[in-house]
C-alpha cells in the first residue's frame, strides 16, 4: 500500500500526524504534509487508512500495489 | 424516505434553539436529521437556505470546493445587528487577513504562513509553557480558596495565556483582546457598540503588529512581520482572528468539560483514576458537546451542487449543524452516551474542510493539560452550587457554555 499527499490542496491542519505520526509529519516552513514512508508498512496500514480518511482537505489517496 | 421531494417538500424551519436537556442539542434537530440529512433553513433575514443534520452529508460538504465562505452569514441573531456588523466588519482593510471569509487562493497563502506554529510538533514542544500556565492556574485558584468560578479564575485565563505566547504578547495583555471579543460574541450588544468593539479590537492588533515590527520575538507575529509573505492589514485580520478564536472557545468548552464530568461523579472519577486517559477523554468531549451550537458559519454554492438527495442551488446557502452531525448514530453507535472508550475521532467540532481549526491541536493540549492538572490537584472538586444554579448560555450565542461554573474542593 503506498500513500500519496497532494500539496495542491494540503491545508496543513496535521489530522494525519495526529492519526499516524510514524507516516506522516509537518513541514515546518508551511506546516504541509510530509510523507515519512511512502510505501506503508502492513503495521500501519489501518491508521493510515483512517488519516486518508479523515484528512479535511481530501489531500491524502492510498494506491494499492495492486493498482499500480 | 430521503427523497429529492421529500427535502424539497419539507417546510423552511428556522434553526431550532431549544434545548430540553442541559447536554444534549435541541431535540428538534434530531427530529429534522430522522426525516432526512438536510432540510430547507430560513436564515434570520429571510432569505432561504439549507440546515445539513447527517455526517456524511456534512463532511462532504464541507470540503466540497464548489462552496464559498466569502459571504458567510449566522444563521441566528437580530438580522439588523448582524447585518450591519457583516457590513462593517468588511469594509475594514484588516477583513483582508480574516481567514473564515476566505477563500482560495487568498485563504490558502495566508493559512500557510501561519500553519507552521500550529502543527502537532510546534503545539507538542509548547507542552512545558502551557504545563506551567496551568500550574500556575491551579496555585492561584489555591491561594483564593473555595468557592471559584471556575471560568474566570482558571479557563479564560489560561487560554488567553496561551494564545499570548503563540502570538508573542505579554499575558497582561489579555484584557485589551477578552473585551473586545466578549462584546462581539454578546447576542445583546448593539450594532453601535460591536463596531466600537471591532475598531478597539483592530487596533490592539495594529498596536502589536507595530510593537513587533521595532523589537521582534521567537512568535507567529514577529515571524508575520519580517518575513514579508503577507500585508500588513492581513496580519492584523489574521491576528484579530486568532486572538478571539483562540481563547473564547477553549475557555468555553474547558468550563463545560468540567461541568460535564462533575455534574455525573463516575464520569470525573473515570478520569481521576486514570489521568492519562486526558486525550481520549477531551476528543469524545469535544464530540458530545460540539459548543459552535450554531453550526458551522454559512457556506454558499458557487454553481448548482447535487450532494446525496439534495441539489443546492447557485447563490444558496448552507449551515451544517456541528451538534447534530456529531450525534449522527450513523457515524457514532448510541451516540447520545458519553463514552471514554469510543474512538471519537472524525467527530465535526472543529470543523472539516479548508477551514478546520487551525488551532485545533492546541485546543486539544491546552484542555488535555488542564483536565490532568484539575483531577491531579483537585481529586475531590465539586461544583459548589446546585446543578440546577448553573445558568447557561441560550441559543443565540455562537457557542454553547456556562456563564460561570462555581466549584469547591
Amino acid at each position: 500500500m503506498r500513500v500519496v499527499a497532494d500539496l495542491d490542496v494540503c491545508i496543513g491542519a496535521g489530522v494525519c500526524v495526529l492519526t499516524a505520526p510514524k507516516v506522516f509529519d509537518q513541514s515546518s516552513e508551511d506546516g504541509q504534509v510530509r510523507v515519512l514512508v511512502e510505501l506503508v508498512p502492513a503495521a500501519e496500514e489501518m491508521l493510515v487508512r483512517e488519516a486518508v480518511d479523515l484528512c479535511p482537505s481530501a489531500a491524502l489517496s492510498i494506491e494499492d500495489d495492486d493498482e499500480s | 424516505m430521503n427523497s429529492k421531494q421529500d427535502a424539497v417538500a419539507t417546510e423552511p424551519v428556522e434553526l431550532p434553539s431549544k434545548r430540553i436537556e442541559r447536554l444534549d442539542p435541541p431535540p428538534a434537530l434530531r427530529h429534522l436529521r430522522e426525516r432526512g440529512p438536510a432540510c430547507r433553513l430560513r436564515f434570520s433575514d429571510g432569505q432561504l437556505g439549507w440546515l445539513v443534520l447527517g455526517y456524511s452529508l456534512g463532511r462532504e460538504l464541507l470540503v466540497d470546493s464548489r462552496f464559498s465562505v466569502a459571504d458567510f452569514v449566522q444563521p441566528l441573531g437580530d438580522p439588523e445587528v448582524v447585518g450591519e456588523v457583516d457590513r462593517i466588519e468588511r469594509s475594514m482593510p484588516e477583513h483582508a487577513g480574516v481567514l473564515i471569509a476566505l477563500d482560495p487562493p487568498q485563504h490558502t497563502r495566508i493559512r500557510r504562513a501561519a500553519a507552521s506554529y500550529f502543527t502537532v510538533k510546534a503545539v507538542a514542544d509548547r507542552e512545558a509553557a502551557i504545563e506551567r500556565i496551568v500550574a500556575g492556574r491551579l496555585d492561584a485558584m489555591e491561594a483564593a480558596g473555595a468557592p471559584v468560578d471556575l471560568l474566570t479564575a482558571f479557563a479564560l485565563p489560561l487560554s488567553s495565556f496561551s494564545i499570548c505566547e503563540v502570538l508573542g504578547v505579554p499575558h497582561a495583555d489579555r484584557e485589551r483582546f477578552e473585551r473586545p471579543s466578549a462584546v462581539l460574541a454578546d447576542p445583546g450588544a448593539s450594532a453601535a457598540e460591536k463596531r466600537a468593539a471591532l475598531v478597539e479590537f483592530s487596533d490592539y492588533c495594529r498596536d502589536v503588529v507595530d510593537r513587533k515590527r521595532e523589537s521582534p520575538g521567537a512568535d507567529l507575529l514577529s515571524d508575520l512581520v519580517s518575513s514579508g509573505k503577507l500585508s500588513e492589514d492581513e496580519i492584523v485580520g489574521l491576528a484579530r482572528q486568532l486572538f478571539e478564536a483562540g481563547h473564547e472557545t477553549t475557555a468555553t468548552m474547558l468550563t463545560l468539560s468540567v461541568f460535564t464530568l462533575l455534574s455525573e461523579r463516575s464520569r470525573w472519577d473515570a478520569l481521576r483514576a486514570d489521568p492519562e486517559r486526558a486525550a481520549a477523554v477531551v476528543e469524545e468531549l469535544m464530540r458530545y458537546l460540539s459548543i459552535l451550537q450554531m453550526g458551522t458559519f454559512s457556506r454558499t454554492a458557487t454553481e448548482d451542487v447535487e450532494l446525496g438527495d439534495v441539489v443546492i442551488k447557485q447563490g444558496e446557502k448552507v449551515v451544517v449543524s456541528i451538534p447534530e452531525a456529531n450525534r449522527d448514530p450513523e457515524k457514532f453507535a448510541e451516540p447520545d452516551a458519553l463514552d471514554f472508550d469510543r474512538n471519537a475521532a472524525g467527530h465535526l467540532a472543529f470543523g472539516h474542510g479548508r477551514h478546520m481549526c487551525i488551532g485545533q491541536h492546541l485546543a486539544r493540549w491546552e484542555l488535555k493539560v488542564a483536565l490532568r492538572g484539575l483531577v491531579e490537584r483537585f481529586p475531590d472538586l465539586y461544583l459548589a452550587v446546585p446543578l440546577e444554579e448553573v445558568h447557561f448560555y441560550g441559543g443565540e450565542h455562537l457557542l454553547y457554555g456556562v456563564e460561570a461554573l462555581p466549584v469547591a474542593w
